[in-house]
């Protein structure tokens, strides 16, 4: 985590205010640009908003079954 | 999504909530209805009430902030974020929420973490590098974070949730971050003028 901090680096806020755009990108297969690279990358660094990200993926993928 | 659901754009769930009258409620037991079905795969197992609750506190949230939707993601998608928040704070809130920064970072700061990270079967070259690293980062955590990075930066390690972190700060969820991220670049350059890449 200490080796993967970046000068610049979005907060929880921001992240959490992309997630929605960011599953809905990944799960219609669209080229990710480039915020959501930058939203990509915080998940990377941070559990809790890689946390929020999978259940939301979760429960998207449990509304479409 | 749920072909069950009549299919609404963004507009009219904005309008149809913001509106009292039937079509709120019609709209209230859908929205409902579609967090309940979504939570119910990754939450269900914490039961019925649980679920039944963290929808009904998310649904206040959604009334409450659905000027700042900004249709960046289907409406379903941005309320089913918040619902996950919701229930994920929640969960959050009932592990770690007794639990103070101080005694956090106490049980299980670097040098705990050392323990359980220093590999026992490691040949012994690699035990005496591992062990030089924590000793050296040991030492960063002391002399280059201020006492709040210091308690706030053990206990993320330790698992510590941001937003319980920034609530036991009395602070919010973005300033905490940046405190967070300060002490991340301090300990990161400290470990480059140690030689200590990636």
């Amino acid at each position: 985590m200490i080796q993967a901090t970046r000068e610049q680096e979005l907060t929880c806020d921001k992240c959490l205010g992309h997630l929605a755009e960011l599953a809905e990108t990944e799960l219609q297969l669209k080229p990710l640009c480039q915020a959501l690279n930058e939203v990509s990358a915080h998940l990377d660094n941070c559990p809790d908003c890689a946390e929020h990200y999978a259940a939301l993926r979760s429960a998207m993928e449990t509304l479409k079954e | 999504m749920n072909s069950s659901l009549p299919v609404r754009d963004a507009e009219t769930w904005r309008r149809e909530l913001s509106n009292p009258g039937p079509s709120q409620d019609q709209a209230l037991n859908e929205l409902r209805r579609l967090l309940l079905a979504g939570l119910s795969g990754g939450f269900g197992r914490h039961g019925n009430a649980f679920l039944e609750d963290i929808v009904q506190e998310a649904i206040v949230k959604i009334l409450k902030h659905l000027n700042d939707f900004s249709g960046k993601s289907r409406f379903t998608t941005w309320a089913m974020s918040i619902a996950v928040r919701t229930a994920l704070s929640e969960l959050r809130h009932k592990r770690w929420g007794q639990i103070s920064l101080e005694q956090c970072a106490e049980e299980t700061g670097v040098d705990a973490a050392a323990r359980d990270v220093v590999d026992p079967g490691a040949d012994p070259a690699q035990q005496t590098a591992e062990q030089n690293l924590f000793a050296v980062l040991h030492h960063l955590i002391q002399t280059v974070l201020t006492p709040k990075q210091r308690v706030a930066i053990l206990s993320e390690v330790a698992g510590m949730p941001m937003e319980e972190i920034a609530a036991k700060l009395e602070s919010n969820l973005n300033a905490t971050y940046k405190l967070l991220h300060d002490a991340r670049k301090r300990l990161k350059a400290g470990l480059e003028s140690h030689s200590y890449t990636r």
